[in-house]
């Protein structure tokens, strides 16, 4: 029999995948719509000789992610956005030290207290600004319940190869559906840590972790390493798929639960004869800039589809530097655009063009 | 008569006490109470226009489908039984959805008594941690020990959705069998998604998938 079919949300499905991948600590703190991350795990982290903690805040958790990953171990925090803010400053401890981890953000309706319904708000927050000083994570955006496993197993990887934390950027939609998942076999090779702080036993130099450094020229130069790893990591992780753009007018471009709807839109208008196509990005860093630009070819405009006020609009007018008008349609605070309101925007900008 | 509806996260509660008010409003006035406690998303209160065009009432707390986040119960059982012949209590997942049924647990004994109480434990065998009868057996006693009241019998609703084909359930039914064995309890019936044939029998109910996503339409 081959690989067997399970019905799962996308929160379990994400939180089995990191499982299987040898994450052994998961710090917790319940916030809707991610809640079913913390309580898989703690029905399953025991039966698999892993450790779960739900934290008394969202900052402990993340300083104990420091913590554990500081020993090399596959470790895990998820929040929704709220949650997120508070994470920030540790999240910048994380990238400053370079430690890889896992942070799952499962947005929710937004700014403050904001609401429980699902959003894309934090766009911002974890491609640009996930916290102080001079820094990026991977930020993974899976658009399917299989997604959120597979692209959970390729954050753990990921992050322990580039010494980076990684995010998982999903939306309540997302963490909520339900739709069958299968896991591939997925054997965690573990790299070499030989950073790691598990205890010299007098054998080596005692490693350090640490994100403070007292001479400013050691710190740009521990800055300019960290850059020139991030090049890396653009020319081998950026991940994109693209559908119907090879002759497309009007490129729409959307991610995650977004993504969905956006591609039952550009379906409807090719059945109207439409020439559109949709750019998904599956990382938002790296962004896949170079998807933007070879759509140029045919590409008249574009339109970014957000469940925001508009923020990934802003990367894709830089990827082709405005050189053709960059359109937005969302919805934000937890209402969720319709299949039917972008294609009303794809027939809009298709007449435009026409004239 | 009282049903009480309970099960693991994501196993078909809602779709089951939707699929079964629908039946029971062709005799008698009926409601859906909803009263999951546990996750504001995909809740009976979702399922009001559905329940509306099949004569069946909705009865949820007045902060369903708002953002605030909060577990109250703005409505009594007791009362709501001397306005309806058959009430149908949609509770929250697993042992921690259960629990506020306890609220109730006096009176439900008491129509239990009366014979006017079932509790029907929904199943999905395709749902991970509830995959085999064993760990649906050891929901079921996490279950009945939260809400103090025994389950009666047994709705086996495993499916894949879209992606259920004849094997799943098959497959399925052998399981229930397995878990009516384990627990001595009565399978009441097992449910097939509408698109599949065949399994037309008494011991079948043919359901639609009442929970989807707007680009799913």
């Amino acid at each position: 029999m081959s690989q067997e079919k399970k019905l799962m949300k996308g929160n379990e499905a994400l939180a089995e995948a990191a499982i299987r991948s040898g994450c052994k600590c998961y710090f917790g703190y319940p916030i809707t719509p991610q809640t079913e991350i913390a309580a898989y795990m703690a029905k399953r982290m025991p039966k698999v000789g892993g450790v779960f903690v739900q934290a008394e805040s969202e900052i402990a958790a993340i300083n104990m992610v420091y913590g554990a990953a500081s020993t090399g171990t596959r470790c895990m925090t998820s929040s929704s956005s709220p949650g997120i803010s508070l994470k920030s400053e540790g999240i910048s401890y994380l990238a400053g030290s370079d430690l890889p981890c896992v942070i799952v953000n499962v947005q929710r309706g937004g700014p403050g207290l904001g609401g429980i319904q699902p959003s894309q708000s934090d766009y911002y927050m974890a491609a640009k600004a996930g916290g102080h000083g001079d820094f990026h994570m991977l930020v993974f955006a899976p658009s399917s319940v299989q997604e959120m496993a597979d692209l959970a197993a390729l954050a753990f990887e990921s992050a322990d190869k580039y010494r980076m934390p990684a995010m998982i950027f999903a939306d309540g939609l997302l963490g909520q559906m339900m739709e069958p998942v299968a896991f591939p076999e997925i054997s965690p090779a573990m790299p070499e840590k030989p950073w790691a702080c598990t205890g010299h036993g007098n054998k080596r130099e005692h490693n350090i972790v640490n994100s403070l450094y007292l001479v400013p020229e050691e710190l740009e130069r521990s800055n300019f390493e960290r850059f020139a790893r991030y090049e890396t990591v653009k020319k081998e992780l950026t991940l994109y798929d693209n559908f119907l753009t090879e002759d497309a007018d009007i490129i729409v471009t959307a991610y995650g639960a977004s993504a969905r709807i956006a591609r039952s839109a550009v379906t409807a208008a090719r059945a109207q004869g439409i020439k559109a196509g949709l750019i998904r990005p599956k990382t938002l860093w790296p962004f896949p800039v170079q998807a933007y630009r070879d759509a140029l070819s045919t590409a008249k405009a574009y339109l970014s589809v957000e469940m925001s006020m508009g923020q990934m609009v802003d990367d894709v007018r830089l990827a082709i530097e405005c050189s053709r008008p960059v359109h937005f349609f969302g919805h934000t605070g937890g209402v969720v655009p319709t299949p039917s309101e972008v294609l009303e925007q794809i027939r809009k900008i298709n007449s435009g063009l026409a004239k | 008569m009282i049903t009480v509806i309970t099960g693991h996260y994501g196993s078909g509660k809602t779709t089951a006490a939707a699929h079964l008010a629908a039946e029971y409003a062709k005799t008698g006035r009926t409601c859906v109470v909803d009263m999951d406690t546990v996750n504001p998303y995909y809740r009976a209160a979702d399922l009001k226009s559905f329940l509306e065009d099949h004569g069946a009432a909705l009865i949820a707390p007045m902060y369903a489908r708002t953002n605030l986040d909060l577990p109250v119960l703005d409505y009594d059982i007791p009362s709501l039984s001397r306005e309806y012949d058959n009430i149908i209590i949609d509770m929250g997942g697993d042992d921690a959805g259960a629990f506020p049924l306890g609220k109730f647990a006096g009176f439900l004994e008491s129509e239990g008594q009366r014979g006017q109480l079932s509790h029907l434990f929904v199943v999905n065998f395709c749902r991970m941690l509830t995959e085999t009868p064993e760990l649906a057996a050891e929901s079921i006693r996490e279950i009945e020990a939260a809400c103090r009241l025994k389950v009666t019998g047994i709705i086996n609703n495993t499916n894949l959705r879209d992606d259920t084909d004849r094997q799943t359930i098959e497959d399925g039914i052998i399981k229930a069998q397995e878990l009516g064995r384990l627990t001595s309890l009565p399978v009441v019936f097992s449910t097939v998604p509408r698109f599949i044939d065949g399994f037309s029998s008494g011991e079948f109910r043919k359901f639609d998938i009442l929970i989807r996503n707007n680009w799913e339409m």
